[in-house]
């Protein structure tokens, strides 16, 4: 006997099953669950099944039992191979008699799954969250909602085929919910549209309530200037001979590097005589502000994406921005690189292509016309890539660390693949290179319990926030796997998440043009 | 503006709270890469025979092998996105002494169908948690290793330790990948299960 029949048969016999038998012999519901003919006198042939839920007899003849959506749904849901398996019944009675026994199940897990879904939208339901709660605290309460409301699709599971797409760039799927999944998922879609709608302008005033921090400290400091004397100017640059000079030479085009001529402040006394010291600004058009840390709504805003990670996540950022545009202010820290403009060329990846999407980015940022369709196409070809692949077995998934630079190799872009490397290389190949690639343990990057530790991600590092000490205090980086660009990353985190893979990178050095 | 002023109170509350917690997550973190079991578990990614692997690739925690003087690991594909990962059906297993360098290997599995075998992490557990019940894991896998290869019944400070072991290691392990942890050496795990009273489930 197959192993598809003992299957069915193994079916057959489950509880629901078995309680139809009964209910059909004590004549408490209909005899027969598939009105039609009788099918043990019938002289049609067997059934064939057409996805998702027509049936006709061999010979064409039209079925004329009723078999519903949801019922088609469970079966296909439930079993592998469910068309086959139903096809190779032996006999037209056969059949019938497995329909009617599924129809049962399915019939209970409706109504079960009616039940929870009930229960469900009740406890998601956003007139819960007290609309006294201030912003932030309504934001995080709507969050969590959402997040629930991802239960139902375990709720809705005995119905749920074909399994979700994959993200892929070669098999064109976008990680979009199937067609099929509508009847029973709809009101759980309805409910995300709802918190959505809800969710978005919160979102926007938690920013708009950060931006209006850090206008409010910058102010403070320029209080500070304009009242105190520079030692008691809060954390400020610590002094010292050719501080600002030895930044302009290292970096670049720093905002924080002034000639001594411009910056020094007679009256402020230096710690020692002879010696330089970075002199605390007289108003805020002295202080040397970057462009505003946190951007105004708009594009630029929303290419930050602060909350890919979450509401906490989120925070987090924010208040690292406003501590940024702080040292900008009080001359701590100059960024090295150009973050803003490298952020537009973060993208939301498919699939494990973090590494062919940092490849991208880099190629980007050197005027190269690529797609990342194009790019994990020749990736797979020449062997730097491998997709899931869920049917044939023998995946890898992802970018062997080795190869992480081969794509940028073959179109003409140089770069060093370093095994393991230390922050200052990667500062320097972010000075002179404008950019690095660094692969990552993904747990400790996004901060994330539901990862596990081991799991490793290539993100793209477009700049660093270094001191007067040529300390770097952080990163920036596009991750393509959260779709955030220009996420500052503090280097006790970096390090961290580094440490894991060995602190692996692909550095630039200048002149890397690909197209001298 | 007093109640921007009320909001970033709330906000400055919120982030010491968030800061706190992941400061120390990060102390666990720093003391669990300093662990030097961990490391060498972590140095078969860079193994022979592992030098092509995927970066992406996930390790798992390790297991004793039969005999108890080397460990095995498996590494493993994951779907993952903010708040929600899936494990895949682990591609490489490596093995590694328990003490020493000597041994070290590192090789694709068979090819087979991939499949989602479940979450990456427990639910619920947090990030200073999971960190925590992970360095106790390394802690605790050389006498854990040690107990098994001498086998018997171990006395009341080595049941400690496999108790230990045992929570720790459920505490923290890829619910996904039970069934792969105790098919890399059902022997081990009907051992402790009988030494310790606690085990992984049969797969």
């Amino acid at each position: 006997m197959s192993r598809e029949i003992v299957a069915l048969l193994l079916l057959l016999a489950s509880p629901f099953a078995a309680s139809a038998a009964t209910e059909d012999a004590v004549g408490g519901v209909p005899t027969s669950v598939l009105s039609g003919p009788d099918v043990e006198k019938s002289a049609l042939g067997p059934l064939t099944w057409t996805v998702p839920c027509k049936f006709a007899h061999a010979g064409g003849q039209a079925f004329e039992g009723t078999v519903e959506e949801y019922h088609c749904d469970y079966i296909l849901a439930s079993l592998k191979d469910p068309v086959g398996q139903f096809t190779r019944l032996p006999t037209l009675p056969a059949q019938i008699t497995f329909l009617q026994s599924t129809k049962w199940a399915a019939r209970a897990a409706k109504e079960k799954a009616k039940t929870e879904t009930e229960a469900l939208l009740k406890k998601t339901d956003p007139k819960t969250v007290d609309a006294k709660l201030a912003p932030a605290d309504r934001l995080k309460a709507f969050m969590a909602l959402s997040d629930e409301v991802a239960k139902g699709v375990e709720i809705c599971k005995p119905f749920l085929w074909p399994a979700r797409e994959a993200t892929s760039y070669l098999e064109k799927t976008h990680g979009f919910w199937p067609e099929s999944w509508k009847p029973c998922m709809s009101p759980f879609y309805d409910r995300w549209d709802e918190l959505s709608g809800l969710i978005k302008p919160l979102e926007k005033t938690v920013i708009d309530y950060s931006s209006l921090a850090a206008a409010a400290r910058l102010r403070a400091a320029e209080r500070n200037a304009e009242h105190k004397t520079p030692a008691a100017f809060p954390a400020f640059v610590p002094g010292g001979k050719g501080a600002a000079r030895q930044l302009d030479k290292l970096y670049d085009g720093g905002e924080t590097a002034k000639e001594p001529d411009e910056f020094a402040d007679p009256e402020a006394a230096a710690p020692g005589k002879g010696q330089y010291v970075l002199a605390a600004p007289k108003k805020i058009s002295d202080l040397n502000l970057a462009p505003p840390p946190i951007p105004e709504e708009g594009e630029a805003r929303s290419r930050r994406n602060y909350f890919a990670r979450g509401y906490q996540e989120a925070l987090t950022r924010l208040t690292d921005e406003r501590r940024i545009a702080y040292w900008h202010a009080t001359g701590q820290t100059a960024t090295v690189g150009d973050p803003e403009g490298r952020s537009s060329l973060t993208i939301r990846q498919q699939g494990p292509t973090c590494g062919v999407a940092a490849q991208y980015q880099a190629m980007k940022a050197r005027g190269l016309s690529v797609t990342m369709t194009d790019l994990a196409k020749e990736g797979l070809a020449k062997g730097y890539y491998s997709e899931y692949m869920e049917r044939d077995g023998g995946l890898e998934g992802g970018t062997p660390s080795d190869q992480m630079n081969h794509l940028l190799t073959d179109h003409g872009v140089r770069s060093r693949y370093v095994a393991s490397t230390t922050p200052e290389a990667l500062t320097e190949s972010i000075r002179v290179g404008g950019d690095a690639l660094v692969s990552m343990q993904t747990k400790r990057l996004w901060n994330d319990p539901k990862l596990s530790d081991g799991s490793g991600h290539t993100v793209y590092v477009t700049g660093a926030e270094v001191d007067a000490n040529g300390k770097t205090r952080g990163f920036y980086i596009n991750d393509t796997g959260t779709g955030e660009a220009k996420r500052f990353v503090p280097i006790e985190q970096f390090l961290r998440a580094w440490k894991g893979r060995n602190n692996t990178a692909v550095l630039f050095d200048a002149n890397n043009d690909p197209k001298k | 503006m007093p109640i921007t002023i009320r909001k970033n109170s709330l906000f400055a509350v919120a982030l010491l709270a968030a800061l706190s917690s992941c400061q120390d997550s990060g102390k666990w973190m720093d003391r669990l890469d300093a662990d030097p079991l961990h490391a060498r578990a972590d140095a078969t990614r860079r193994a022979a025979g592992c030098a092509n692997m995927a970066l992406e690739l996930g390790r798992s925690l390790p297991v004793p092998e039969h005999g108890g003087t080397s460990l095995a690991v498996l590494y493993y594909p994951s779907k993952s996105e903010p708040g929600r990962s899936i494990v895949l059906t682990p591609t490489v297993k490596a093995v590694f002494a328990l003490e020493g360098a000597a041994g070290e290997r590192c090789a694709a599995l068979p090819k087979s169908p991939s499949k989602e075998l479940g979450a990456a992490a427990p639910d619920g557990l947090s990030m200073t948690a999971y960190y925590r019940d992970q360095l106790a894991v390394y802690q605790a896998l050389p006498a854990t290793a040690a107990l098994y290869g001498k086998g018997g019944t171990p006395d009341a400070e080595g049941l400690k330790s496999l108790k230990s072991f045992a929570a720790s290691f459920q505490a923290v392990a890829e619910p996904g990948l039970r069934g792969d942890y105790y098919r890399l050496n059902p022997e081990f795990w009907e051992w402790l299960r009988s030494a310790a009273g606690s085990s992984l489930p049969k797969a």
